[in-house]
């Protein structure tokens, strides 16, 4: 039997809650935890349908408003140039601080959004595109672009790959990070071209240098003005150009023709797709049938999706439960299970880059590398550091200590904040290549130990979450019954013994108001139930999915 | 006779093997000879230690060391060629950016060696690629996926343990140079507060330890990775929290990244821990677009971190124990574009920094005029300069690591190459 092969066809596929939790997991993000009683309770097809199918489903997310409006730069560099310099100066301050604040609302909108929206997978795979075709605000430093690109993003989540690629290869953002914008005929950048080919469709060894070079004069002329593409003819070389051995004079649009046609394009979009979903290096079976799919569909994503989230390679145990979450995952997931609010931006944003995934930040052009990368020594004591700061509203030990000239001042008593915005600028610093630095983990602990909101001085910046809230419906539960309960609702696996007694050890451990051992859920203390949450949290397997 | 020259008599009776000095000590000596080498002071190849600083991005060489004598170097960049007056002249043919000041300063106390050209063949210019090239020593046709500084610590774990903190990266993740059987080296970002932050009401980190134990392997392969990484982080940390208390420095650093990051590396390096490798990353380089002032920036805070890392190490007491070893993905593209940038090249100037080194220009000088593809044509294998450091400096056998024999040069002076 194929490895793609439908599940229904499987006679000994048995559809039940760890299954639908493992599809929630992957195709959105795991939340809300009641859905997956929902999902187990249709259908296979019905459940992958009900996310892949989501036009269905009404969209009510508010748009993001009253983003600073992209400039001309022509007509900018003219108003600057009649303004004194010290005017000058005070505007382009201003407007850096005002791109700033935007991004930081841009990153909130989406998070937001990942939380609450009624289509997962849209989300899911808008976070796919954002990190194939990577774009990075530390280049392109206008959140109006960014959320442009990201729409565009979403509009095609599951949509057509062909149109896509266009789409973005025209967007103003693209044209920006890959210095296409700049590209003449009299000497064509190869920035765009070559990231084309080698990142965004066919991968290393399906082109020649020689293709690069002769694609990139096809893109000149290609640029934009304020948010608007445009095409400027005079700077086009429409000259007589050779790529992938046909000869033509063609353009940029042309050019992505021929790359849509190579049989190497569809099957490195599969291959990344299954590595996203399910597994890294999927057999060669796999990558064959997804390709033949979407060739066969002419490139519409949602047959894909489908077939993948039907086979019994995509619920074989080789993909669940094996996956390192996401940053974005963690975040998303850790809040819905716990039904709380995302904390405030500072402390969102900051903890968000120093676990490596700040979203609109992508490291590079390649994107966030993902897998084993999301994990490491640096990252785990930073999920930590955020489940324990979610659980007890407790700032790390020493993040005082750490740059205190830099802690901004708290809110005065009218709720104003002059200083705060402090807090993003000192965590602006540049997250660079292939490294996450040591100001990034810095910033988070500075944003932890002052949550202090630039943006919405009237929300209350109370303790995240209320365990005793949580806790509620368990109080005459029996200590042990809690832990199983608690382990099946958060972790993918189950735990061990000697795990278990080690959560039981540390729960027990305490007294009731009689001097007995603790032995039901009512006995135990407020901190006493933070430390055993937070314990829970820290193992291993709830960095599983 | 100490212990440690007890094991060096060992090491030299076993030299006949072919085998990198050191690597093959038998496990019941092992202990003896690590738990010595911390403590012994001095230079010799026990305490050794290689810094390797990444200019991610691909630097631009021709704008780094710049041959000012050739016209055709004023020809290829109108915009960009840094004009004759401005250059810290080095000979009569090659001068540094006016931004390396700092780095000429090192240069004239005989603590810089510029390597010229240096590149492989067929040379790969995705980022991606050719940095992978550098981290795992492979030629451009094969791919490996161990790292060369992973396989050096796989060879000599028998002479220095299973310590995770003999390859500190101050990254956010391990670089994959890092990778190789035994899974050495931890990724560090912000040392000062690295720890396991432990929990309220008996959260404590024996528990965190209890519940993460990686001692026996699961069905899960990510499991039982998410819980080395832990044990590492964890074991780590113990390690340089008790070392970050030690250090005290009287040098002012710049207020970059960089300079923060090699200031770490000091710390380290003067608290005694066992790192035989560091590694740091400066990034930004990828230059396609108004390259001027953003090169500039990048190499002063290149220079003027190195600089103040090296004044600090001197002080300190350490400098000679350390070498720093600069490398890019590749370099750039002779003539310039029309955004006022340059596209990826190939060859690429190395810099190796430290008082063990025999300063000067070494290498030939890549022509200007005979280029593949409008690139330079490399003239020094960079797995030569690793094969030199590998034996030269840290006392290891080259081949072993790199898997074939590399010419070496000779980089490394008299007085500090091993025997």
């Amino acid at each position: 039997m194929s490895l793609v092969a439908p599940v229904t066809q499987i006679p000994s596929f048995v559809w039940d809650t760890s299954k639908a939790r493992h599809l929630l997991e992957r195709a959105g993000f795991g939340i809300p935890p009641s859905a997956i009683q929902r999902l187990a309770a249709m259908s296979p097809q019905e459940a992958v349908e009900s996310l892949v199918s989501y036009e269905r489903y009404p969209d009510p997310y508010p748009q993001l408003q009253d983003l600073p409006p992209v400039d001309d730069e022509q007509m900018a560099r003219k108003k600057l140039s009649q303004l004194s310099a010290e005017e000058r100066q005070r505007l382009l301050r201003e407007r850096r601080q005002t791109e700033r604040e935007a991004m930081v609302r841009l990153q909130m909108w989406w998070l937001e959004r990942m939380r609450t929206t009624p289509r997962p997978l849209q989300e899911k795979m808008t976070l796919f595109w954002h990190g194939h075709f990577a774009v990075s605000a530390e280049k392109v430093r206008f959140a109006r672009l960014l959320y442009d690109l990201n729409t565009v993003m979403r509009r095609y989540a599951v949509g057509n790959f062909g149109q896509l690629v266009r789409a973005v290869g025209k967007s103003p953002a693209m044209l920006a990070y890959l210095d296409n914008r700049t590209s003449r005929k009299d000497s064509p950048n190869e920035n765009w071209a070559r990231e084309l080919f080698e990142l965004f469709t066919l991968g290393e060894g399906h082109y020649t240098e020689r293709d690069i070079k002769e694609a990139a004069r096809a893109f000149t002329g290609w640029t934009s003005r304020g948010d608007q593409f445009v095409f400027v003819a005079r700077n086009h070389d429409d000259g007589t150009k050779s790529i992938f051995g046909r000869v033509g004079r063609f353009d940029g649009d042309a050019v992505i023709d021929l790359v849509l046609q190579q049989p190497a394009c569809a099957e490195f979009i599969c291959k990344k797709l299954w590595t996203f979903f399910a597994y890294e290096n999927p057999e060669e079976e796999i990558v064959k049938e997804l390709s033949k799919t979407l060739r066969n569909s002419n490139y519409e994503l949602a047959p894909v999706l489908r077939q993948m989230f039907l086979s019994q390679a995509f619920y074989s145990p080789k993909a669940v439960a094996s996956q390192l979450k996401s940053p974005a995952q963690y975040v998303i997931q850790l809040t819905g299970q716990l039904g709380t609010e995302l904390p405030p931006a500072p402390i969102t944003v900051a903890a968000m880059r120093a676990m490596g995934q700040e979203l609109f930040h992508p490291p590079n052009v390649k994107g966030w590398e993902g897998g084993r990368s999301w994990i490491t020594t640096n990252t785990v004591f930073v999920r930590c550091s955020f489940a324990r700061y979610l659980l007890t509203g407790e700032p790390p030990q020493g993040a005082r200590l750490a740059r205190a000239e830099r802690i901004p001042r708290r809110p005065d008593e009218a709720g104003r904040n002059p200083e705060t915005s402090t807090i993003m600028r000192d965590a602006g610093v540049a997250s660079d290549d292939m490294t996450m630095s040591d100001s990034s983990i810095d910033a988070f602990l500075l944003a932890l130990a002052n949550p202090g909101l630039p943006r919405e001085p009237r929300q209350s910046v109370s303790l995240p979450f209320d365990i005793n809230k949580f806790f509620a419906p368990y109080e005459n539960w029996k200590v042990e019954k809690l832990v199983s309960s608690l382990t099946a609702y958060f972790l993918p696996v189950g735990l061990s013994d000697n795990q278990r007694r080690v959560l039981l050890d540390l729960a027990t451990e305490s007294e009731n108001k009689s001097g007995e051992k603790a032995g039901l859920v009512r006995d135990l203390s407020l901190s006493k139930r933070q430390a055993l949450m937070y314990l829970l949290l820290s193992a291993a397997e709830y960095q599983l999915c | 006779m100490s212990q440690r020259n007890l094991y060096t008599r060992r090491e030299f009776l076993r030299a006949g093997t072919m085998v990198a000095a050191g690597c093959m000590i038998p496990r019941f000596l092992v202990e003896l000879a690590s738990a010595t080498a911390s403590a012994a002071g001095g230079g010799s190849a026990g305490e050794r230690v290689l810094v390797v600083v990444q200019l991610a991005g691909g630097n631009d060489g021709l704008n780094t060391l710049i041959p000012y004598s050739d016209d055709v170097y004023y020809r290829a960049r109108p915009r960009l060629a840094i004009p004759r007056a401005e250059l810290l002249i080095l000979d009569d043919h090659v001068g540094l950016h006016p931004s390396l000041t700092e780095l000429k300063k090192l240069f004239d106390r005989g603590q810089v060696v510029i390597v010229e050209g240096v590149g492989y063949p067929n040379p790969n210019r995705s980022h991606f690629r050719s940095m992978e090239i550098w981290h795992t020593a492979s030629d451009s046709k094969t791919t490996l996926s161990s790292g060369w500084i992973g396989r050096y610590l796989d060879a000599c774990a028998a002479q220095y343990g299973n310590d995770p903190t003999l390859a500190i990266a101050m990254t956010g993740a391990r670089p994959q140079a890092f990778y190789g059987r035994r899974g050495l080296g931890v990724a560090v970002a912000a040392p000062g507060r690295f720890t396991w932050p432990a929990g309220p009401d008996g959260a404590n980190v024996e528990r965190f330890r209890a519940m993460n134990s990686a001692a026996k392997e699961t069905q899960n392969a990510s499991l039982d990775f998410v819980r080395h990484v832990m044990a590492d982080a964890v074991l780590s940390a113990d390690k340089i929290q008790a070392v970050t208390k030690r250090y005290k420095s009287r040098v002012t650093y710049p207020n970059t990244q960089f300079a923060s990051d090699l200031r770490n590396i000091a710390m380290m390096i003067a608290g005694g821990l066992p790192t035989k490798m560091y590694f740091v990353s400066l990034s930004g380089f990828d230059t396609h677009a108004n390259q001027l002032n953003v090169h500039s920036r990048l190499l002063k805070e290149f220079a003027e971190g190195i600089a103040a890392f090296i004044t600090d190490l001197e002080q300190q007491g350490q400098s000679e124990r350390m070498l720093v070893l600069t490398f890019s993905e590749f370099g750039r593209r002779v003539a310039e574009n029309a955004s006022g940038g340059t596209d990826h090249g190939t060859a690429e100037p190395v810099f190796i920094i430290g008082p063990g080194v025999r300063a000067g220009l070494h290498g030939r000088r890549p022509s200007l005029t005979n280029l593949d593809n409008g690139d330079l044509v490399f003239t020094t294998d960079f797995r030569s300069i690793y094969a030199t450091v590998i034996e030269d400096w840290l006392g290891a056998n080259a081949r072993l690591i790199l898997g074939h024999d590399f010419p070496k040069t000779s980089l490394v002076n008299q007085k500090a190459k091993t025997a």
